[in-house]
C-alpha cells in the first residue's frame, strides 16, 4: 500500500470515546483523537509499505486488522479490537515462524509492476515504478507487531487499526533518493477518483436560492466548500468544474440562469486527468 | 457515416507483429477486441473523426496537421493497409509525446477548430450539440492518453470503417 499503517495500543477509556463519537456522527472528532495518538503514543507499531505484504501473508491464517469500525468516512480505516480479539492475535502472531512467513511472503507476492519508466517532457512529469518491501523489512515488521500485540494482550488493552482505505488512496509527497520532492501516485483506480454521494447531500437539487456566483463565493454559499479548477460551455452555457479539500473527484455544476442548475458527477478517468494536472513534482507510480 | 473507433493500450514489450502485415494486426487487434480489458481502451464512437480533424489540419488525411496533436487518431504508425479498417501504432514515447501535447489544449482552443470545421470540407454536424459531443469523447480520450502514459504503455488506434 505504501501509505502510514500503524497498530495503537489504547485505553479502555480512550476506546469508548471513540465508539461515543463514530456513534454520534463525529468523525472528525475521531480522526483528529486517532491522529493525536498516532503522533504520540509509544504503544504503538508503524508497518507502512510492509502492511500489505504482511496482510497478505496473514489471510487465511489470522486477521490482526479486522475489528470493529469506529470511523465513517471513506478516506480512512479506523478499526478497535477489543481485548479478547488481542489476546487471540498475540497467540496466533506468536506461532508465526520466519521459514513459515518466507513461504507465504514468496508464494503470495503479486507480479512485478509492468510500467517502464516513462519522461513526459512536460507537465505532469516523468512517472517511474515504486519500490516493494523485501523479505528482511517484512519479518522485522511481522516481529514488532508480534511484540506489540503481546504487550497489549498481557495488559489487556484495545488495539485500534489506523490507515488510509485501500478504496481511497491519496498521493502523498515525499523526498526521493536524489533529494528532490516527489509526488507518490497509486496507479489509476476508478473509485480512488470516483464522487463520494455524502459530498452531494448538502447540493440543492432545484436551482438554490442564491445568485450561482454568490454560491460560489459567499462563506455561507451551498458551493462555498467547493473549490472552482475552471469554467468552461456545454449545451451553450457555462459549467464551473468543482473539487472538494483532501478529495481528487470532481462535478460540474451549470449556471443555469444564475441559478445552480444540473450537478453531474466528473468521470474517474477525466478526474484522473485532472489530478495529475496539479502535480506539481515528478510523480512515482505505485502499483 | 465512421465507424467506431477505439484505442488499445498494451505493454511495451508487445505488439511486434502489428509490423508483420494486416492478418498479423488483425489478429493483435482481434485478440484486444477479445479480451476487451475496460481499463486497458478507451472509446470515442463517432466522434474520433471530428477530434482527429480539431487536432489535425481539419481534414482525414493521414499526414495532415502536425505532430504530435496528429498522431492522437490518425497520425500514428499505420499497420493494416486494407480499406475495410484503420488500424494506427503508436509506440510508449509516442504515447507520452502525445499525452503532453494533448494535456495542453483547451476548450476554446478546440472549440474554434470544431466550429471551423466545414471550411475544411467536413460534413457532419456542426452545432453546439455536436460540439459538446465531440469534447466529451475528447476529454475521455486525453485522459486515456494520460493514463496510459503513466502506465508506459503502448496504443493503437482502430475504427472499421
Amino acid at each position: 500500500m505504501g501509505y502510514p499503517v500503524t497498530h495503537l495500543a489504547l485505553t479502555g477509556e480512550d476506546a469508548s470515546l471513540l465508539r461515543r463519537w463514530h456513534a454520534a456522527g463525529e468523525d472528525a472528532a475521531v480522526l483528529a483523537r486517532v491522529r493525536e495518538l498516532a503522533a504520540s503514543s509509544a504503544a504503538r507499531v508503524s508497518t507502512d509499505q510492509a502492511w500489505e505484504p504482511i496482510r497478505r501473508c496473514l489471510v487465511g491464517y489470522h486477521p490482526i486488522s479486522d475489528g470493529e469500525p469506529v470511523f465513517g468516512r471513506r478516506d480512512y480505516i479506523i478499526e478497535l479490537l477489543d481485548p479478547g480479539a488481542v489476546a487471540a492475535a498475540a497467540a496466533a502472531l506468536a506461532e508465526v515462524s520466519q521459514e513459515w512467513l518466507r513461504e507465504r511472503f514468496e508464494s503470495r507476492s503479486p507480479r512485478p509492476n509492468p510500467g517502464p519508466v516513462n519522461p513526459g517532457p512536460v507537465n505532469p512529469g516523468p512517472v517511474e515504478p515504486g519500490p516493494s518491501a523485501d523479505f528482511g523489512a517484512v519479518w522485522e515488521c511481522l516481529a514488532r507487531l508480534a511484540g506489540f500485540f503481546a504487550r497489549a494482550s498481557r495488559t489487556q488493552r484495545y488495539v485500534l487499526f489506523f490507515t488510509a482505505s485501500r478504496y481511497w488512496r491519496p498521493p502523498r509527497r515525499e523526498t526521493g533518493p536524489d533529494g528532490r520532492t516527489r509526488v507518490v501516485r497509486p496507479a489509476y483506480r476508478p473509485q480512488d477518483y470516483t464522487v463520494d454521494p455524502n459530498s452531494l447531500r448538502s447540493l440543492p437539487a432545484g436551482g438554490g436560492s442564491w445568485p450561482f456566483e454568490a454560491e460560489l463565493a459567499e462563506r455561507d454559499g451551498v458551493l462555498y466548500s467547493w473549490t472552482e479548477v475552471g469554467r468552461f460551455v456545454r449545451g451553450g452555457r457555462t459549467w464551473v468544474r468543482l473539487t472538494i479539500s483532501d478529495s481528487e473527484y470532481y462535478i460540474d455544476v451549470e449556471n443555469a440562469d444564475d441559478r445552480i442548475g444540473r450537478i453531474e458527477c466528473v468521470d474517474p478517468l477525466v478526474a484522473y486527468w485532472l489530478a495529475r494536472r496539479t502535480d506539481k513534482y515528478p510523480v512515482v507510480l505505485e502499483p | 457515416m465512421a465507424g467506431l473507433g477505439v484505442h488499445f493500450s498494451f505493454p511495451a514489450g508487445r505488439g511486434g507483429q502489428l509490423r508483420d502485415g494486416d492478418q498479423a494486426s488483425l489478429a493483435f487487434v482481434g485478440e484486444l477486441k477479445e479480451r476487451w480489458d475496460a481499463y486497458y481502451l478507451q472509446q470515442t464512437d463517432q466522434a474520433w473523426d471530428a477530434i482527429h480533424r480539431c487536432l489535425a489540419d481539419g481534414t482525414l488525411a493521414w499526414a495532415g496537421g502536425d505532430w504530435p496533436l496528429n498522431g492522437a487518431i490518425l497520425g500514428g504508425e499505420p499497420v493494416y493497409l486494407g480499406r475495410d479498417h484503420i488500424i494506427m501504432f503508436l509506440d510508449d514515447h509516442d504515447v507520452a509525446e502525445i499525452a503532453a501535447a494533448l494535456d495542453e489544449v483547451t476548450q476554446p482552443w478546440f472549440r474554434a477548430r470544431f466550429f471551423d470545421l466545414p471550411a475544411h470540407g467536413y460534413q457532419g454536424r456542426t452545432d453546439e450539440a455536436a460540439f459538446d459531443y465531440t469534447w466529451g469523447w475528447f476529454e475521455l480520450m486525453r485522459a486515456f492518453f494520460r493514463k496510459s502514459a503513466d502506465e508506459g504503455r503502448r496504443l493503437v488506434f482502430t475504427a472499421d470503417q
